[in-house]
């Protein structure tokens, strides 16, 4: 026996001291590394390729049909879309080169010209007829146009889109699914099999897929964008493991790897092999409540809730300082966002409300996807909570089921996940705070909010769109608390120094078809 | 003989395979969140739904719903996935090299370190031989396997960079990278079976080398080796291979973690993927050939226990 525990003990003792060891070889490259500094803005460079490392594979290569916030990075290198978005979710021209809007019922886009698509047709205004039709057609899984009544075909690079009823939201939505133009002659030859033979007019062809293993582009040599792309070849790794990511890019068999642990990111910000972007996105995490069920039909209970929960140390705990207490539907660097909203954190606020209500303590089910950060942040909320009166039984579901059991059966009245964002407000006012709403479970709202809603839509104004979503906000969530956001938190790519050329977005979803390496 | 067991075995598949199908079907149909939610997201409007619904036969009766499945199914037509489009037999068959390769690395790896740690253990007894093995014996079963695996990426391909840390390179694509790429995935499979095979022909072994035809073996003045490796060992292999057939099993639903953890598009990620997303032609697809492998696997094991011991009749 006593021999069995020293062969353990020499076991483990062997295991760290080679773990110890080669520790300390990789210091002493980190000082070989990086000197430059990352400020001065270099002239990018051409060829070579690279392996990036991503958490999930692509739902669907045809973006009708795809139903994942996440296809976009696989999707962007494939499909230019009609109108860009620049790192602030501004409009910026894309395959439309401009585009105005003659009265609140029309938008015109103005296409750029010698643009082809991977398989040698043409980009026209036709093609765009095309795609916009595809896209409010039957079949299709994406409802952001579906206030274009008409599409026009002005002339070969003219296109005019006649609305049912104004809406703003278009615009950014063509930087979207929506505006991803897909070849049309591809579309009839394919049929059932264009998702397994993307064509776009994108910088990047798709050239490999292995379903949940790697997708493998290859510089499109005829982009209309001179001088780009970069690199000759990506390839895009999937691993829903953040370790597996972490421990390919540092044995060097992936050079970039998208969202990284606030965990991890302090780690790795030590790590002068390795560069880190951080960006914050227009995504929050939040707690859904259905305001049909009790507890939450009465208002004050849900105000209450609003008050008793304590987002500056959910941030300070949970993201290590790098998020950002969520007090409104936008990060407040972004344009729609209200400078002023606040709800302070105030137990004894949140007890005389519920006192109000009539009650001394609530008790809910709570909806929570079962991975780390999710529960560690449930348990969080959970216990501060306590104090104003509220238990939380926590339930944790896989996302599909919990998912379903919330928002279609209505089942359970609360739900711990995320807002995931959308390049317009508008798109996050129409579908996470307006009555009509799916993520509105509830159905709560006023006359007054909708009819801000509306005039928000039709208006094309960035400052006056602006002040409409305060209002709307401030009525969605200080006065009916339908919705309680918790927190933001950026969005974080890890590379080598080697790589160069990202930019993150608001957005929160990276485009790998920018970078370029630096060799 | 042997064709006519063959044809009896073939006949205990069939039931099997329905089975397990219907089972699967019923259960992916009864948890919460339906296909047409999962692929509508909040598109989810109730006309959209239904629409959808029809257009994938969800409106119907889950007997119907699988009965059309079995009949395209017995056609080879395993259908498409709801999500990508893929054709599931193309994809499934994709993946079932990949899955099988790193099974088979798994079992080989187990069966031979099985066999070193065993037989250096009988040799003599209590020896710092014996020592080691019964540890392995201990720790392989003990390890959790998603555990060893970053333990074994931390140290040898991270700090080491003598292997890498993720992927997978086919036997036919290339020998040298599948080697490289199969060894830490088939150790963190293969670590269970290693020590299971250990403990069993170790405690056979042990018993045989009791017996007294062994006994009579080293009287006529045999050496431990060749008694070992003609006498004891066949007779002591049977239990070791029942151990083996249902490794194979326990290692098919074991790759769906390793698979995570290597990154490697095989069968256990597909399986896991179809299940979350609800993608159940993809599911059934996944799981039908399973279950055949499996299946398959027991049948030989049966052959393999009438070649090791004549006594034992196929019938």
């Amino acid at each position: 026996m006593k021999s069995s525990k020293l062969f353990v003990a020499l076991f483990l003792a062997i295991l760290l001291l080679v773990a110890g060891c080669s520790q300390k070889n990789s210091t002493t490259n980190q000082t070989s590394g990086k000197t430059s500094g990352e400020t001065t803005k270099a002239e990018p460079k051409k060829g070579g390729s690279i392996v990036v490392a991503y958490d999930s594979d692509i739902s669907n290569y045809d973006p009708i049909l795809g139903n994942s916030g996440n296809d976009h990075a696989l999707l962007y290198p494939v499909y230019d879309t009609l109108v860009n978005y620049n790192a602030n979710l501004e409009a910026e021209p894309g395959l439309a080169k401009s585009w105005d809007t003659p009265d609140d019922k029309t938008i015109v886009l103005h296409l750029q010209e010698n643009v082809l698509f991977h398989d040698g047709t043409k980009f026209n205004a036709e093609a765009v007829k095309f795609n916009i039709e595809r896209i409010n057609s039957k079949d299709s899984k994406v409802s952001d146009l579906s206030n274009v009544e008409s599409v026009e075909v002005v002339d070969e690079n003219t296109v005019k889109l006649h609305l049912k009823q104004p809406d703003s939201s278009i615009i950014l939505a063509l930087s979207d699914r929506s505006g991803m133009m897909v070849s049309p002659a591809a579309v009839q030859k394919f049929g059932a099999d264009y998702a397994q033979n993307p064509v776009g007019t994108g910088p990047y062809k798709m050239v490999k897929w292995v379903r949940n293993g790697e997708i493998d582009f290859e510089a499109n040599k005829d982009y209309w964008q001179k001088g780009l792309p970069y690199l000759d070849k990506i390839t895009a790794k999937i691993m829903p493991d953040e370790n597996t990511r972490l421990n390919a890019l540092k044995s060097g068999q992936i050079q970039f790897y998208w969202n990284v642990s606030p965990d991890n990111s302090q780690v790795l910000k030590n790590d002068k092999n390795i560069v880190l972007d951080t960006k914050m996105k227009v995504a929050f995490y939040n707690m859904y409540i259905n305001t049909k069920m009790a507890p939450f039909d009465k208002k004050e209970v849900r105000q209450a809730l609003e008050y008793a929960i304590d987002r500056e140390a959910l941030v300070k705990a949970l993201t290590f300082g790098e998020g950002e207490a969520a007090y409104q539907t936008f990060p407040k660097d972004y344009w729609a966002a209200s400078p002023d909203v606040k709800i302070s954190y105030d137990p004894k606020k949140a007890k005389e409300l519920l006192k109000q209500a009539g009650v001394d303590s609530v008790t809910f089910d709570m909806f929570v996807p079962t991975s780390t950060f999710y529960t560690r942040l449930a348990e969080a909320i959970k216990g501060q909570v306590k104090e104003a009166g509220f238990t939380i039984n926590i339930q944790p579901m896989e996302l599909t089921k919990g998912v379903a059991l919330y928002f279609n059966e209505k089942q359970i009245a609360a739900n711990l996940t995320s807002w995931t964002g959308r390049p317009d407000p508008q798109q996050t006012v129409n579908l996470f705070l307006s009555q009509k709403g799916f993520y509105n479970a509830g159905g709560e709202s006023t006359p007054e909010k909708e009819e801000l809603i509306s005039k928000a839509a039709a208006s094309y104004d960035q400052k006056e769109r602006a002040k409409l979503y305060a209002e709307i906000n401030k009525i969605s969530i200080l006065d009916e608390a339908m919705q309680v956001p918790i927190l933001f938190q950026p969005s974080t790519a890890a590379m080598t120094t080697k790589v160069k050329g990202f930019e993150g977005t608001l957005l929160g979803k990276p485009k790998f078809s920018t970078l370029w390496l630096d060799q | 003989m042997f064709f006519k067991f063959l044809l009896r075995r073939l006949m205990y598949v069939i039931p099997m395979l329905i089975v397990t199908t219907l089972i699967v079907f019923s259960l992916i149909l009864i948890i919460p969140g339906d296909p047409a939610l999962a692929l509508l997201g909040d598109n989810a409007t109730e006309e959209k739904l239904a629409l959808l619904r029809s257009q994938l036969g969800l409106d119907q009766p889950v007997l119907i719903q699988y009965w059309n499945w079995l009949t395209n199914a017995v056609q080879g037509d395993l259908g498409r996935s709801l999500f990508t489009g893929e054709i599931v037999s193309d994809a499934v068959f994709s993946r079932l090299g990949i899955t099988f390769q790193l099974v088979v690395a798994s079992i080989v790896f187990s069966f031979i370190f099985g066999m070193i740690f065993a037989i250096g253990s009988v040799i003599k007894p209590n020896s710092w031989m014996d020592y080691i093995s019964r540890f392995m014996g201990t720790i392989g079963t003990a390890i959790p396997n998603f555990w060893l695996a970053m333990l074994l990426i931390v140290v040898f391909s991270v700090n080491l960079g003598w292997l890498p840390a993720t992927g997978f390179t086919s036997i036919s694509d290339n020998l040298g990278g599948f080697f490289q790429s199969i060894i830490l995935p088939a150790i963190c499979l293969g670590a269970f079976g290693a020590a299971q095979i250990t403990r069993q022909l170790r405690s056979s072994l042990l018993e045989v080398l009791e017996s007294d035809y062994i006994r009579t073996a080293y009287s006529k003045g045999l050496l431990l080796w060749p008694v070992i490796w003609k006498h004891a060992l066949r007779n002591s292999l049977l239990p070791v291979i029942t151990t083996t057939g249902l490794l194979f099993g326990n290692m098919l639903g074991a790759t769906v973690v390793i698979e995570t953890v290597f990154a490697i598009p095989g069968m256990g990620q597909l399986a896991v993927n179809s299940i979350l997303q609800r993608d159940f032609p993809m599911l059934q697809g996944v799981v039908l050939v399973m279950v055949i492998l499996v299946l398959i696997i027991n049948f030989v094991t049966d052959v393999l226990y009438s070649v090791l011991d004549p006594r034992i009749e196929i019938k």
